[in-house]
């Protein structure tokens, strides 16, 4: 009781400290941070500087397909580093527009370890505005600027058999985890199940992993290649041919949403347990759980109302689109991110009303909150600020 | 309405060649807004860069005056063009949205907060929703006449309009200070008999807000910087005082120029009850007037030397208006409105004109429309 009541003070005078620092900076120089006050004084000298973000200089553009390349970048000193399977959020500017995707890393840990280098690889999405772009226009030498590494899709500390399984560019968080020390020498069963339509990325470099590790004696890893054009995808007799002992793994599943939920599925009827499948939604389609419960939930138009300073602007629903999108085709220009829930540049003020979180299938409170408008999905009638 | 004999207010064009109108400017806008992209985020950024280096330099300059006092002119010199860059070409503008393109969290509509009294929050309503959306309309258009001077016969005389000139003076030497009060006083933010109307921003949000932004920008250039000189106190706290009072006098000036030039439009309320597009086109013209001049000079007002583009196109990045303003003119011809343009001397003058015109009452006009015309 003491202990939580002196913690609470701390915090108090934590928070009466920042607001006085944030007052001053906004008395002495109009701007709640002094850094970024200097920030476009301080970048054309110094460009590795960033206030929010890091900054990253783009060292390597390389094609592995004629849709997919590999970005390879040098992070600044101060980047705090990352755990393989995780991914960062890349910011560059488009046509004079800050614009954020989320990416994977693709390269080993103990590479940044030794050269402060990651690689990103990229898929182009057809329809995407980012990735063509990226694919086409992104120039060595340059810089871009990245979050630090998020996401929990990561190796456990146990040493226990690991199951992979990787559809398309899902690959990319699975081969930093095969190549990074951290699964070289204490995991004895390693198997990857990869699925891809006739051209696997990474193959050699897979390969080549696995040769190394037969050399050093080590416990191989098994890969499966599969292509969904001749062998369809995932099933019980495939999964028991790769891997008989499926059920006594740790599975890490990586691929577009119907390919997860569709292994899910199998390995949940086959017994395994929810807490020894992780996994991570790649590619556009990532809300699967959410259109279920939607369709059970409403399907009837909803009245979406976003006020802002100047005006009030109603939009009608009937589909499933999330409130970023409502109010864009409403040419409220909403300010955006990363458009997956991650950066928080699309926050606004629910006032009334139930959304549904589009990545958990959650509904909201009815009360006032802020929500991330891209991964909002109005249920009924909903009151916006923004 | 009170006083329909004197009215100066002028009759906007019908909704069926109001159509028109609008099509042509709608489409001058779009052909505009699909060019905006990395020159537009290079030009803001290099106009945030100058602004920021200028009051930089322009603040150690004033300290080093004791080594010669040339040092202190040019730093008040230096202090004032960061203070207009920051306020006009910057703020007013980013404040506007033109540059929310961006996605940049500092260049952004919702965040910026700009080097004057006035808190940006409460500003950017009144302003552009306010004074944006009714503009020139007597009694919805807080910013006509800022409800201290009569510059129409649409207001009665009364007696304390014959020291207008001078009230007129005193406002334009502590504009910022002005401009911020007047827009929360009208409000009745101040007075007991609180405004009944509905607001997003409650009397006391707004009240709070302007005195902790008086506050904070007192203590920046009356209390900090001429502190932290130390044996240079005066010269600093005089040398701030100054440049404030340039910006005020410059930024009061190019205003006045904008919209109370002895050409510009008046309306009434009623006349824009169920007004169109093409009639809220029409009556940014009527009520909007240029001025001509050099590139540093339009920089250097904001481009609010082109208040007629800015009042049609409140949030395309004003560096465009310019190349606009030759369309906006030839859209004017074509539908025989007039285009209420010319240099700086000439349009001043007319201002100060008006100013002292309307300190006197008027003889009664019959001509109830266009006595401002042409």
């Amino acid at each position: 009781m003491n202990t939580s009541l002196k913690l609470d003070k701390k915090d108090i005078n934590h928070k009466l400290k920042d607001k006085a620092i944030k007052n001053l900076n906004l008395s002495l120089v109009n701007n709640s941070s002094l850094k970024s006050y200097f920030e476009p004084l301080i970048q054309p000298f110094a460009p590795k500087w960033s206030t929010s973000l890091f900054r990253a200089k783009v060292t390597k553009v390389s094609r592995l397909t004629n849709n997919v390349i590999s970005i390879r970048l040098k992070t600044s000193k101060q980047w705090t580093g990352f755990k393989p399977g995780q991914y960062i959020e890349l910011t560059t500017e488009i046509e004079g527009a800050a614009v954020t995707r989320c990416f994977s890393i693709s390269s080993s840990k103990d590479v940044w370890k030794s050269k402060r280098r990651i690689e990103l690889t990229i898929r182009e999405q057809d329809q995407g505005r980012v990735t063509p772009w990226l694919i086409s226009g992104i120039k060595e030498k340059t810089y871009v600027q990245i979050s630090k590494a998020q996401g929990e899709f990561t190796l456990g500390n146990a040493p226990a058999n690991k199951l992979f399984i990787a559809a398309g560019t899902g690959i990319t968080p699975i081969i930093s985890m095969l190549s990074s020390k951290v699964v070289r020498s204490d995991i004895k069963n390693i198997d990857l199940i990869y699925f891809a339509r006739s051209e696997h990325i990474f193959k050699d470099r897979l390969v080549s992993l696995a040769n190394l590790r037969k050399k050093q004696n080590l416990p191989p890893i098994n890969l499966h290649f599969i292509d969904t054009n001749e062998d369809g995808r995932i099933s019980l007799n495939l999964l028991k041919n790769a891997c008989s002992d499926f059920q006594d793994r740790e599975a890490y599943l990586c691929g577009p949403g119907g390919m997860i939920n569709e292994t899910r599925d199998l390995l949940e009827s086959q017994g395994v347990s929810q807490h020894q499948i992780h996994h991570e939604y790649f590619g556009p389609t990532q809300n699967h759980k959410m259109l279920e419960t939607l369709s059970k939930a409403n399907v009837e138009p909803r009245e979406v109302a976003f006020h802002s300073k100047q005006s009030t602007t109603q939009v009608t629903s009937n589909s499933n689109a999330t409130l970023l999108e409502l109010a864009e085709t409403a040419e409220l220009n909403p300010s955006y991110g990363c458009r997956m829930g991650v950066c928080h540049q699309c926050k606004c003020t629910k006032k009334s009303g139930v959304v549904i979180n589009s990545l958990t299938g959650r509904p909201s409170d009815t009360g006032e909150e802020e929500i991330q408008m891209c991964i909002s999905i109005p249920a009924g009638n909903v009151q916006i600020e923004i | 309405m009170n006083n329909t004999q004197f009215n100066q207010t002028t009759d906007l064009i019908s909704p069926e060649k109001s159509k028109s109108l609008e099509k042509d400017l709608t489409e001058l806008r779009e052909r505009t807004m699909s060019k905006v992209g990395q020159v537009d985020a290079n030009y803001i950024r290099r106009m945030v860069r100058i602004d920021r280096w200028s009051g930089i330099v322009g603040r150690i300059s004033m300290v080093l005056g004791f080594i010669h006092p040339l040092f202190w002119v040019l730093g008040v010199a230096l202090l004032a063009l960061s203070k207009i860059l920051n306020n006009m070409e910057v703020g007013h503008n980013v404040m506007h949205g033109q540059y929310d393109f961006m996605n940049d969290p500092h260049i952004n509509s919702r965040t910026f907060d700009w080097d004057n009294a006035g808190d940006s929050d409460s500003w950017r309503h009144y302003h552009n929703y306010e004074h944006h959306t009714y503009t020139n309309i007597i009694g919805k258009d807080r910013d006509f006449g800022y409800g201290l001077l009569r510059l129409s016969n649409d207001l009665p005389w009364r007696l304390k309009n014959t020291f207008q000139f001078g009230v007129y003076m005193l406002l334009s030497i502590l504009f910022e200070w002005g401009v911020a009060y007047h827009e929360l006083a009208g409000d009745r933010v101040f007075s007991k008999k609180k405004n009944s109307r509905k607001k997003r921003l409650s009397a006391e949000d707004l009240k709070r807000a302007f005195f902790s932004k008086a506050g904070r920008q007192i203590f920046k250039d009356y209390v900090f910087f001429p502190l932290i000189a130390g044996p240079m106190f005066l010269p600093v706290l005089l040398g701030n005082l100054l440049a404030n009072i340039i910006r005020n006098l410059w930024t009061s000036t190019i205003i006045f120029c904008g919209h109370f030039t002895e050409d510009v439009h008046t309306f009434t309320q009623e006349q824009c009850e169920n007004e169109t597009k093409g009639q809220w086109y029409h009556r940014q013209m009527l009520g909007s007037s240029n001025i001509e001049g050099k590139r540093w000079f339009h920089i250097l007002t904001g481009h609010l030397s082109c208040q007629i583009e800015h009042h049609l196109f409140p949030d395309v990045p004003a560096h465009r208006y310019v190349d606009m303003s030759k369309e906006v003119q030839e859209i004017a011809k074509k539908h025989g409105i007039p285009y209420n343009t010319g240099g700086f001397a000439k349009q001043y003058a007319t201002v100060l004109k008006r100013v002292i015109k309307y300190s006197f009452p008027q003889k009664p006009d019959n001509t109830n429309g266009m006595t401002a015309a042409n």
